[in-house]
């Protein structure tokens, strides 16, 4: 084969396993990653449902746990700074509703609490528990 | 002779160009910045300590570890390069009691540089 | 283990830099047509050869050594799990595998023998051979300091073409002396071929020095960028070093530019001789430029200047803020016009008279360059140290500030009086630290002077009695307190386009809450930050509370701060209105000590922090009329509607 055609097909070679290789590699992995997140998205998804199942809560929802400081404190409402709710939301002032049975452990404006949260999603969040943190 | 006086004028202005530069800029040593910052004194312990470095990190080399006054580890052996910024580093403590703290970093950028240091923080 | 790393890559760069020379002169010089000719290319591909084996060589060298350096221990470089954790699981190490997997390439290439004897075959070969070689070079500047400093691509790319302009040139001059040589053994005119390559390689050579010069400028603002930098570290003076090592290369190659037209000129006598002259000048110059490539490698392996503490060597440096003490200079640079006209007039008086007697003009413009320098620099002068240039390691942060005041006040009050903000010097002051002198004195020299003290004016040597971080913590104290001398300056409204006041860093503790600094809020929101006391507070705390979700949606965070820490400062806030903005309820001495800096006397101000970071209004309660939140938004407002915001500042002092 004349040398011409061999540095054309060395440079094809090259190109095409070096192009092919990050392509493929880097797809791979970035689907990978996808995957992963997903299966801990769905295992804490879980949890949480098993959480909430165990304290008495109708099948489908979760429970989430937060941490903050009470800003607020109205007889169904309650306005917390919370710290990142994983899987919910992430840190900022909140107004929860509270659940009938929460309402023996109230908290003043200034505590420091430890609060739990049941629902299906951000839209039908109650406040089930309290305690200080 | 014109060539090597022309050449001499340029190596002149190239020198020049060099030399001067820009002037005034300074850019910072490898840390640019902490949390708790450097030589602190803090009222309530930190639970975490945050290294942001001028250059970016290589996550496989680098490390950071916090000791008491003993020289016995205080932080959780987590330390890590955080996944959106490749200049900060980070580790978690443990629950800290009132002392002197040596935070003590290695860290390895990409132009396969090797920096390291210690400061201190304390905690009334 | 640094020495062998930095004789392994000074090995490496130089195998590689001389296979892409040589194979960018053989595709420039084309392919030669005389026997001698081919007998010259023969030894060069043989040289190329053996030059890929000491390529792969000294980088598998480097690479041990880069791992014991990794690893933290020389065995490291042995250990096959170590080696390749090294090369698979850093940027680096990837960058070195793709690099010597083209020289791999490269040299199956080079050692499976072919058919070249066609032109478009020897095109291909020699072509392909300067191609690998030219991209195993350029991807050096993949694991540079220029990769590793800045986000943007074009450090990188200045970097690799700098790389190539070196492959090129300091590659290339090799095997034109070699051919030059070769060329010119006998007693009649050089081979035309050799002579055609010099011609070419010499016009190519021109632009690459021009564009090694231009990369190399860029390259020294990038990692170098003061002059402090180029005379205080190891990086500038390697860089000082490289440049010294060029001139007399430079000079040499414009020796044999202007020997060039011999070779081939019909009047001249002996071109074998003037060719034989040129391959010697080559030779030396291709010696001279190896040099050149030994401090490259040094320089890649020390911390860029830009990076490192700059130690000044000399006992002053120059200062344009000088200018401001010396009442001569203020004359002279106020009789701009004046001097420009006048200087305007000499020269046209000096080019007619001594138009034809250039020598002395030269001279005369020598001799009036000098007579300014010594006339006009002096007063720019001013007293330097060792850390004049050095970077603090301490933050310009609140509780450094608070720390610093403490400090001064058990050290330095005694001789130097209790520092107030907006009065008159302070009493029993030896110095005055609010006058424009200490401002104008770099951080790093007042450490120095921290430290060794002035013992002709009677001040102490304090090294013995406080720590670094001590010294660093006054010096910030003394950056703030003069610049809440200035503060007295920002009022209640928002100077568009004018920043300057720099706010102190500080972390805003709520309570348990994971914490933030003031710094986070940098490129996002803008801060109002209130310095409250209770009971007179309360009011205007509440109106701030109903305006906050107002104030919020314009971008601004409000962060209180009582006087003293307490954990139920939110409590003590009242529930009626809600209080939803944070409220420190740590560290607040530290920050209420270094914010009344800026507000001495008033028992609640507020000070409007924009996104970079500068304090643009400060409104304090002793002022005619009550805080206003429409006031506020109103120049919140004002400072959404700024079209250039200022830069960001320095986390240190200066």
């Amino acid at each position: 084969m004349p040398v011409w055609q061999v540095v054309i097909l060395l440079n094809l070679t090259l190109a095409v396993g070096v192009g092919f290789g990050y392509g493929v590699w880097g797809h791979r992995l970035g689907a990978l990653d996808g995957e992963l997140k997903a299966v801990q998205a769905q295992v804490e998804r879980l949890d949480r449902e098993r959480q909430a199942c165990a304290a008495g809560a109708r099948f489908g929802e979760q429970e989430w746990e937060g941490r903050g400081i009470v800003r607020a404190v109205y007889p169904q409402l309650l306005l917390i700074t919370h710290e990142e709710i994983v899987g919910l939301l992430s840190a900022r002032t909140t107004g929860f509703r509270v659940a009938a049975s929460a309402n023996d452990a109230r908290a003043g404006v200034g505590d420091s609490v430890r609060f739990w949260l049941q629902g299906t999603g951000t839209e039908n969040l109650v406040l089930v528990r309290m305690q200080p943190w | 002779m014109k060539m090597v006086r022309t050449t001499t004028r340029w190596l002149a202005l190239l020198c020049a160009g060099v030399v001067i530069g820009t002037g005034v800029a300074l850019g910072h040593s490898g840390l640019q910045r902490a949390e708790p910052p450097v030589e602190s004194t803090l009222k309530r312990p930190p639970t975490e300590v945050k290294l942001y470095f001028s250059e970016r990190l290589e996550p496989a080399y680098s490390t950071v570890r916090v000791e008491d006054g003993k020289g016995a580890r205080v932080d959780r052996d987590d330390s890590h390069v955080d996944r959106s910024n490749p200049l900060l580093m980070r580790v978690t403590l443990t629950p800290l009691e009132p002392g002197t703290y040596t935070v003590v970093w290695r860290v390895l950028s990409v132009d396969s540089h090797i920096t390291q240091g210690r400061f201190k923080f304390r905690i009334e | 283990m640094t020495a062998l790393l930095f004789a392994a890559l000074g090995v490496h760069l130089a195998a590689c830099v001389l296979v892409t020379g040589a194979f960018f002169l053989l595709v420039l010089a084309g392919p030669p047509p005389m026997s001698k000719m081919r007998q010259w290319e023969q030894r060069v591909l043989l040289g190329a050869r053996w030059l890929v084996i000491v390529a792969l060589g000294s980088g598998v060298i480097w690479l041990l050594a880069r791992t014991a350096l990794f690893e933290d221990r020389s065995d490291a470089a042995l250990e096959a799990p170590a080696i390749w954790h090294a090369m698979l699981d850093t940027w680096p190490g990837l960058v070195w595998a793709v690099r010597h997997g083209l020289l791999i390439v490269l040299g199956a290439f080079l050692f499976l023998s072919g058919d070249v004897s066609a032109r478009w075959n020897w095109i291909a070969a020699r072509g392909e051979a300067f191609a690998l070689a030219a991209l195993a070079l350029i991807l050096l500047a993949g694991s540079g300091h220029a990769a590793a400093i800045s986000e943007s691509p074009w450090p990188l790319v200045i970097d690799m073409v700098h790389l190539l302009g070196a492959g090129i040139w300091v590659g290339g001059l090799p095997p034109l002396a070699l051919l030059l040589y070769t060329a010119s053994r006998h007693a009649g005119a050089p081979d035309p071929y050799a002579v055609r390559a010099m011609q070419r390689f010499s016009r190519v050579a021109l632009v690459t020095v021009i564009v090694l010069a231009g990369s190399g400028i860029a390259n020294a603002l990038l990692l170098v960028q003061s002059v402090a930098g180029l005379v205080g570290t190891a990086h500038g003076h390697l860089l000082l070093a490289k440049l010294a090592v060029l001139i007399p290369a430079l000079l040499l190659a414009a020796a044999n530019r202007a020997l060039l037209p011999s070779l081939s000129g019909p009047t001249e006598a002996k071109p074998s001789a003037t060719a034989q002259r040129m391959a010697l000048f080559i030779a030396i110059e291709a010696t001279l430029v190896q040099v050149l490539l030994g401090l490259a490698a040094a320089m890649t392996l020390t911390t860029p200047a830009t990076h490192g503490d700059p130690v000044w060597p000399w006992p002053v440096r120059l200062s344009v803020d000088a200018l401001l003490d010396v009442p001569v200079t203020q004359n002279l640079m106020q009789m701009r016009s004046e001097l420009v006209l006048a200087g305007l007039g000499l020269a046209l008086l000096a080019t007619a008279l001594l138009a034809r007697r250039r020598r002395l003009l030269i001279g005369s413009g020598f001799a009036l360059v000098a007579v300014s320098a010594a006339i006009g620099l002096p007063p720019l002068m001013v007293e330097a140290y060792p850390t004049s240039y050095a970077r603090p390691p301490v933050t310009y942060h609140a509780g450094s500030i608070a720390e610093g005041w403490a400090v001064y006040q058990g050290h330095c009050a005694s001789c130097h009086g209790t520092p107030t903000v907006g009065r008159e010097a302070p009493t029993g002051s030896a110095v005055d630290l609010r006058a424009g002198l200490t401002a104008r004195r770099s951080a790093g020299e007042l450490f120095w002077l921290i430290a060794h003290g002035r013992p002709e004016r009677g001040m102490p040597e304090f090294e013995s009695r406080l720590g670094e971080a001590q010294r660093w913590h006054v010096i910030n104290f003394l950056r703030a307190f003069g610049a809440a001398s200035d503060a007295r300056q920002i009022g209640t409204e928002v100077e568009t386009d004018r920043a300057w006041l720099i706010a102190p860093d500080f972390t805003v503790s709520v309570g348990p809450l994971t914490p933030r600094t003031l710094r986070d809020y940098r490129g996002q929101r803008i801060v109002l930050l209130v310095l409250y006391d209770l009971p007179q507070s309360r009011t205007r705390m509440a109106e701030l509370a109903r305006h906050y979700g107002a104030l919020s949606v314009l971008g601004v965070e409000v962060v209180a701060v009582s006087p003293r820490t307490s954990p139920k400062a939110i409590a003590e806030l009242g529930a009626s209105p809600p209080v939803l903005f944070p409220v420190v309820t740590d560290g607040n001495e530290g920050i209420y000590a270094a914010y009344r800096l800026f507000t001495p006397g008033a028992p609640h101000a507020e000070l409007l922090i924009d996104r970079q970071g500068y304090i643009r209004a400060i409104w304090r309660r002793d002022q005619a009329g009550t805080l206003d939140t429409a006031a506020v938004q109103a120049q919140v407002e004002r400072l959404n509607e700024e079209k250039a915001p200022p830069p960001f500042p320095d986390d240190h002092v200066h």
